[in-house]
């Protein structure tokens, strides 16, 4: 079994590296913001699939990660502007770490919709202040983003959005996920498992559930940083837009779509989501329309999502066979 | 000096008050068993012991160390374990990943291996082995209970927490677990301070029992006496 997913892993790399020379060169663009989601649902499961924390203002973070890129960025740094995409996403993973520390602290006193509602409270405070600190954030404008250095070296502009930038973006979603299998492999994510079943029985065998959510919460604090810090610099502006209770939403969707309870769930949960939209908005202007009623169609054909209902079918084909 | 003790403690559940000066002591070693009707207060004073419920005043002192303040989780690092009156497993994780956590916090906490304590929990629950890989949510009622206890004692406690053990087992079951629950004092040499109901299940297994009414320790003595006593006896039996 472990040979297989070996393989299926080497299949997969080979053909994520080799695609953008075959697919026309807007699919490679989109295809790297569906990765920069991806990676924004992956750290949001830790929170809502694997803790059972339900969040509707998660954006915030992908718009702290987005701001911050964009902010180092400004002309009016002057000789101090930072353009190393290295440094750029330290500095998105430490925005995001503090401001999730400090949001996190107060929010995991409370668990269920009142969790939910507070976060939607902080995510709505930070798009107020993005639309109204005007010559700090650039209002509904909001701020560019130029093309920033990769391990030292500057890529060409033509190529950047559309090839390059698709590899650096495809290895970091690659060593997160690296990072994020080990954690929930570890006895912090079994413990976080046990968290999201009952809290009070897992602080009797010792674990300290507070100090355990808040942890979970900067870690998917910080994968939100990170999607948002590796988006800005292919979208090529950073507005508002980004940090809305409505981009708050589209990560509940990718994470019960892929499957909350899969670990691989919100990644195909992101490609599905992202692509689905883009693919609807071509034909129609009615494009929410059409993806409620697909998220309908996937949530009551697929309760457990295409990844738990892949893994159930999985199970009882290797169990027939065994 | 004893291990655990409990002095004039006063808990409520909101404006309700469940326990009312309530003082237990528990010694090395000891079964002490607290009896009492259903809502006379057992779960509440296991409970408060815990730290699932936070007593108004009193102090609960746990190896000479005040731990009335303290959450839960640091009392479970202290070395109390605890095994509630609801199966109290996680359904969705494995015998063995339910058993995994208390080993790592002890690991975390005490630098124990956990291999020791491991070795005597499969040595008093054998069955354990094969029910490794099940899910918690298929144990039945006995094989839960047996569990919740086998992990409790995985924190290597010093006192352990047993709420109403043999509560709805089948006679054999209840026998057998019983006896369990000697041979945990035997191998480990522990203390255990259990909550029942039924006086004829606890007079199986302690050594001294406190009789409960009404949130009150209106007796602290042996079971004999308590079966000697008309009036005692007519209170725990509830008829």
């Amino acid at each position: 079994m472990k040979t297989k997913y070996i393989i299926a892993l080497i299949i997969g790399l080979l053909l994520a590296s080799v695609l953008p020379l075959v697919i026309p060169k807007y699919y490679t663009y989109v295809l790297s913001v569906t990765i920069c989601f991806a990676i924004y649902a992956l750290g949001y499961n830790i929170l809502f699939g694997r803790t059972g924390l339900l969040s509707f203002g998660h954006a915030l973070y992908l718009g702290i990660g987005a701001y911050t890129v964009a902010a180092l960025m400004r002309p009016e740094l002057g000789p101090y502007r930072i353009f190393s995409m290295e440094l750029l996403l330290l500095a998105a993973i430490v925005t995001s770490a503090i401001v999730g520390l400090g949001v996190g602290a107060l929010c995991i006193r409370y668990t269920r919709i009142f969790f939910g509602l507070i976060n939607l409270g902080f995510v709505m405070v930070w798009h107020a202040l993005l639309l109204k600190l005007y010559h700090i954030t650039g209002g509904t404008d909001g701020l560019p983003v130029y093309i920033p250095s990769t391990l030292g070296i500057t890529l060409p502009y033509e190529t950047f959005r559309t090839f390059s930038f698709y590899y650096y973006v495809l290895a970091v979603f690659l060593i997160v996920t690296y990072v994020m299998w080990r954690i929930y492999n570890s006895p912090f994510g079994l413990a976080l498992k046990a968290i999201r079943e009952n809290g009070v029985r897992a602080e009797f065998i010792g674990i300290p559930v507070g100090r355990y959510r808040l942890a979970a919460y900067v870690i998917s604090a910080i994968y939100g940083g990170i999607g948002g810090a590796l988006w800005a610099p292919l979208s090529g502006q950073v507005s508002p837009d980004v940090s809305t209770w409505l981009t708050s939403g589209d990560v509940v969707m990718m994470n019960i779509l892929g499957g909350m309870f899969n670990f691989a769930g919100p990644i195909v949960g992101a490609f599905l989501f992202y692509n689905l939209k883009i693919q609807i908005m071509h034909f129609t202007t009615y494009w929410s329309f059409i993806l409620g009623l697909s998220a309908i169609f996937f949530v009551l054909v697929f309760p457990g999502g295409i990844m738990g209902w892949l893994s159930t079918k999985m199970k009882k084909f290797y169990g027939q066979k065994a | 000096m004893a291990l655990l003790e409990l002095e004039r403690v006063n808990t409520f559940i909101g404006s309700v008050q469940v326990l009312r000066d309530i003082s237990i002591n528990v010694d090395k070693g000891e079964i002490v068993c607290l009896v009492g009707r259903n809502g006379a207060g057992k779960t509440s004073t296991i409970k408060t012991i815990m730290g699932l419920l936070r007593p108004k005043s009193g102090t609960i002192r746990f190896k000479d160390e005040d731990i009335t303040d303290l959450p839960p989780y640091r009392r479970a690092r202290l070395g109390i374990g605890l095994a509630p009156d609801y199966r109290g497993i996680f359904t969705d994780l494995t015998v063995e990943e339910n058993l995994q956590f208390p080993k790592w916090v002890i690991k975390r906490n005490r630098n124990q291996s956990g291999s020791n304590i491991e070795k005597e929990v499969h040595a008093i629950f054998p069955e354990l082995d094969r029910l490794r890989k099940r899910e918690g949510l298929v144990l039945s009622g006995g094989e839960g209970k047996m569990v919740a206890t086998a992990r409790a004692l995985m924190l290597n406690p010093e006192l352990l927490l047993l709420d109403e053990p043999l509560e709805g087992l089948a006679p054999i079951v209840l026998v057998r677990f019983a006896e369990r629950i000697k041979k945990i004092r035997e191998a480990l040499g522990i203390a255990i301070l259990l909550a029942e109901s039924n006086i004829a299940h606890a007079s199986r297994v302690a050594d001294r029992i406190y009789v409960v009414e009404r949130g009150e320790i209106v007796y602290g003595g042996s079971v004999e006496d308590v079966s000697r006593d008309e009036q005692l006896n007519r209170l725990v039996r509830g008829f």
